[in-house]
């Protein structure tokens, strides 16, 4: 490649708002989950505290990731269409007006993905590229 | 105030470094401990020396040219939610701000347990927020909203912020339209505004909502009544005084005097509220009707609107409010003989009566994670001149706010 164009490519992944391209996420489930059957939109209300059972008196435990991590940001955006300040205060409110508790936070997506292994109601979330056969894709969110 | 200001500063530091999962005490498959807390660090200064601009009619400082530096808006809360299976929980919460008195009874904002048999049923028992309008029990958590303080027409003339008792709330689903019915019951006694010492007992308390939800959209309807059950005791020596004038020197003293009677009253508050939470724009409107069953205080309506836009991490935005009277202001029907007595007789029709707009202008900058900068100004309109309201002031007689008053606010909110 000449060196201006390959120049010219830096600075367009520089410039590009997701700079380099990221891993996709996934939305994890135990292997053996009766959970693989519900819609993107109830992942959304699950996370939002607006869904605590499904059908059949199942109910999940949904498993977020650390407070200002990227991959939780990144989470929030492509499942809610909002910034993570917009869900930080959506929970302030639900909160700390007594109706509803967020959903348990991990540190990182190797916890995760131990907890979700572990437990057959657990949902959780991590980089594409970090799921093993421990645990059961329900789907990606890019 | 003085002692918040270094626990507010080290609990700013802690949002900024605290991750939220080490305050998570796990204790089994799902039960956990979870601790919180939220604050509030405020700036204000207003163009007015001797008139104090208060947050609701409970509020002692106010904010005013000569009002301490750390703000009417500043507070700091802590939260224990102890989750013991997805049916049962309990939460307590402990609020500091500028209040009545210092005490921990005053402190506890709420202290109940709640009990969700199924996703559609939940029952909770013991001090729990009172939900009365959009905002009513989120007024402490500065993070949660976009302004540095709730719209004070709207709710500052609503200083109860829990009450002793349950409320039972039944939620469920049509297609994609959420819907949730509450209803409440309970008795308070908050201390009754510009009183030191004096708390008013309100039994029952009761009261109950409608709530809509269907995408970004929240529809609310709300009625909360009160009764009260004890007299004012600087008013009944008024009514005393009043009953004492014969006859011929004042034929109105029997009506006069009934009017001061807050002992049996009932107050109704009535609103509707509209809030639009989608990304970029952002809107809220709420309209409220609040009935006083006493003869002095003013039968007032109440509304707001405000709107934002969110420009990456800054959210500008603009707000009006008011407050006027639906039937005028009360009046003494005729002069008293004394002078003192014609004073004393005035002074709670004026105290209580406010008839005022304000136009706000502002941005929250949610800056770092779980901290969020505000900065506002306020042009605060005084329509009446016969009226205290919403203001605190030091001098003597009923000396009226500027018709015109401007407010600079600037506040941190945080989480943690």
């Amino acid at each position: 490649m000449h060196p201006l164009a390959k120049f010219l490519l830096l600075l367009v992944t520089l410039w590009s708002p997701t700079g380099v391209a990221q891993s996709r996420i996934a939305i994890i489930v135990h292997p053996e989950s009766s959970f693989t059957d519900i819609s993107r939109k109830q992942v959304v209300d699950i996370f939002m505290g607006r869904l605590l059972s499904l059908t059949n008196n199942r109910i999940p435990l949904p498993l977020d990731q650390q407070g200002g991590s990227p991959i939780r940001e990144r989470f929030y955006e492509a499942l809610t269409g909002r910034p993570l300040a917009q869900i930080n205060a959506y929970w302030a409110r639900l909160m700390f007006s007594g109706r509803a508790t967020p959903p348990r936070m991990l540190p990182d997506s190797l916890s995760v993905l131990q907890a979700v292994s572990q437990n057959r109601d657990a949902i959780g979330y991590v980089e594409e590229d970090r799921v093993t056969p421990s645990v059961r894709v329900l789907f990606y969110l890019e | 105030m003085k002692t918040l200001t270094p626990l507010l500063a080290a609990c700013g530091l802690l949002a900024t470094t605290s991750s939220l999962a080490e305050w998570n005490i796990d204790l089994g498959n799902q039960s956990r401990l979870r601790i919180s807390g939220f604050g509030t660090l405020g700036l204000a200064t207003s163009d007015q020396a001797h008139h104090a601009l208060t947050r609701d009619i409970a509020d002692q400082e106010g904010i005013s040219s000569s009002s301490l530096p750390l703000s009417t808006d500043s507070r700091l809360g802590m939260q224990i939610d102890a989750v013991i299976n997805p049916q049962w929980s309990a939460t307590v919460q402990a609020v500091l701000k500028d209040r009545p008195a210092q005490t921990i009874e005053e402190s506890l904002q709420w202290a109940f347990i709640s009990y969700r048999p199924n996703a559609n049923w939940q029952l909770r028992a013991g001090r729990v927020g009172l939900d009365m309008g959009l905002v009513s029990d989120q007024r402490n958590i500065g993070y949660g909203y976009l302004w540095v303080r709730p719209p004070i027409e709207f709710y500052g003339r609503l200083p109860l912020f829990h009450f002793n008792g349950g409320d039972v709330t039944y939620s469920f689903d049509i297609d994609d339209i959420s819907l949730s019915i509450k209803a409440f019951a309970g008795e308070a006694s908050p201390f009754y505004p510009s009183t030191p010492n004096y708390k008013i007992q309100i039994a029952p308390l009761w009261g109950g909502n409608v709530n809509l939800r269907w995408q970004d959209w929240h529809a609310q309807l709300s009625y909360v009544g009160t009764q009260l059950q004890s007299n004012h005791p600087g008013l009944q020596e008024l009514q005393s005084n009043i009953q004492q004038l014969p006859d011929f020197l004042y034929p109105d003293a029997a009506s006069l005097s009934s009017r001061y009677t807050l002992r049996g009253s009932q107050n109704h508050f009535l609103s509707a509220g509209l809030a639009y939470e989608g990304d970029p724009w952002r809107a809220q409107f709420e309209f409220g009707r609040l009935f006083h069953g006493n003869g002095f205080i003013a039968d007032v309506y109440t509304a707001y609107a405000t709107v934002g836009y969110r420009l990456g991490s800054v959210t500008p935005f603009i707000g009006y409010s008011t407050l006027w009277p639906a039937n005028g202001r009360p009046e003494v029907p005729s002069p008293l003989p004394f002078p003192d007595l014609q004073a004393a007789a005035e002074r709670p029709f004026a105290e209580s009566y406010s008839n005022q707009e304000t136009i706000s202008l502002g941005g929250r900058w949610d800056f770092y994670n779980n901290l969020a900068l505000k900065l506002q100004y306020d042009l605060v309109h005084v329509r009446n001149s016969d009226g205290i309201g919403l203001w605190r002031t030091d001098q003597d007689g009923i000396p009226q706010p500027k018709e015109f008053s401007n407010i600079f606010s600037a506040t941190l909110d945080f989480v943690f």
